[in-house]
């Protein structure tokens, strides 16, 4: 009989998160647009990077090219791409965001162009704990309407503190433990997860095998496509 | 008995995890890839360069031996290193072949293919790009 009465908790409480989340909704609800204009490559601009970290975006860039290609489309080389920016004078891409996306058509034959913004890279230490956080912003624009086919806002937090202990000598072990977890811990494997994380929910491009099979894929969380409030545009 | 209740138990789980995993062929090879590159950007020496330039054949490599494709911009991304290095003969190779794997680049690749017959030409003078 307790084991019955566990399993009915059991039950109920997964009844309850499930109530109480966030609203999923599908891919097609969510990108009706994505599937209109059947776009077959993007062009990853350089990140625009919005956090004090000044080198997130050089090293955010190691991390795009991966799991950006299973979405299916073609992908411009990323390094290539950024190394032409460079020369052009546009490495923070600020400057791209105000450019028409007809250009990146003409220029590179792209059908879209994929807007990445940096809103997190950063640790936090609090009394006995710490933490290191990335959070992204992606916008993809077609290059010939200029509307945005898909948008996604994401970020992971990895939890750095250390160890429990009992007692004072506990609590520095901890404090110790944790400047160094949250010091060596890689923002790099971090914002890969986040990338892998946002772009499953963007519709499935001509190489893979999902393509144009995915519409209702309930996978989107609505509050993750909601615009955040504006900065500067 | 209890023992192997337990085994049972996790044996049955390990068939269900593996049951929901698709079961489909990986879509591309990247070796060491992300990795190579942030190692590089990190701290930028020949060492890390060569690394790099090791994931990328690796890359080609494996992909075709498999009768995988080779992912969108490892040739492209070679060449551009072939163009840095001054090897524009071996960087043209690269792009067209980046072209012909992804048509989608052509445009892009025949621009880098001009660059690349220019580099190839003795510098009059260092003039700034016209826009």
């Amino acid at each position: 009989m307790k084991k019955y009465r566990l399993l009915f908790l059991l039950v109920g409480a997964v009844f309850v998160i499930s109530a109480c989340g966030p609203k999923i909704i599908t891919k097609k609800e969510a990108f009706p647009g994505m599937y209109a204009r059947k776009i077959n490559s993007i062009l990853v601009v350089p990140p625009i990077n919005v956090t004090t970290a000044a080198d997130a975006s050089e090293y955010y860039s190691a991390t795009i090219a991966e799991p950006a290609s299973f979405t299916g489309y073609y992908i411009y080389p990323i390094e290539v791409v950024n190394a032409v920016f460079k020369k052009e004078g546009m490495a923070d891409s600020a400057l791209l965001l105000k450019a028409p996306p007809k250009k990146f058509r003409e220029h590179f034959g792209a059908d879209a162009v994929l807007f990445i913004t940096i809103t997190k890279w950063n640790t936090a230490y609090f009394v006995i704990g710490g933490n290191v956080q990335v959070g992204m912003e992606y916008r993809l624009v077609s290059t010939e309407t200029g509307e945005v086919l898909w948008k996604y806002n994401e970020n992971l937090v990895v939890d750095t503190s250390g160890g429990r202990g009992g007692g004072i000598a506990g609590l520095v072990l901890k404090i110790v433990e944790t400047a160094i977890k949250t010091a060596t811990t890689d923002y790099v494997p971090i914002a890969h997860r986040v990338n892998v994380m946002a772009l499953s929910t963007m519709p499935y491009g001509q190489y893979n095998e999902a393509y144009m099979k995915d519409q209702d894929a309930k996978v989107v969380n609505e509050d993750k496509i909601k615009d955040q409030p504006p900065k500067q545009e | 008995m209890r023992k192997l209740t337990f085994g049972l138990m996790f044996l049955v789980l390990v068939a269900v995890a593996s049951g929901c995993a698709p079961q489909k062929k990986a879509m591309y090879y990247w070796d060491g890839y992300s990795k190579s590159l942030y190692e590089y950007k990190k701290s930028p020496s020949d060492e890390t360069f060569a690394k790099h330039v090791e994931s990328l054949q690796n890359i080609i490599k494996y992909s075709t031996e498999n009768n995988m494709k080779v992912p969108p911009g490892v040739y492209a991304e070679m060449g551009y290193y072939m163009l840095v290095a001054k090897k524009p003969d071996e960087a043209t190779k690269f792009f067209k072949l980046e072209s012909q794997n992804f048509t989608e680049s052509t445009i892009f690749m025949e621009k880098l293919i001009e660059t690349a017959k220019q580099n190839d030409k003795p510098k009059p003078t260092k003039t700034g790009e016209a826009q």
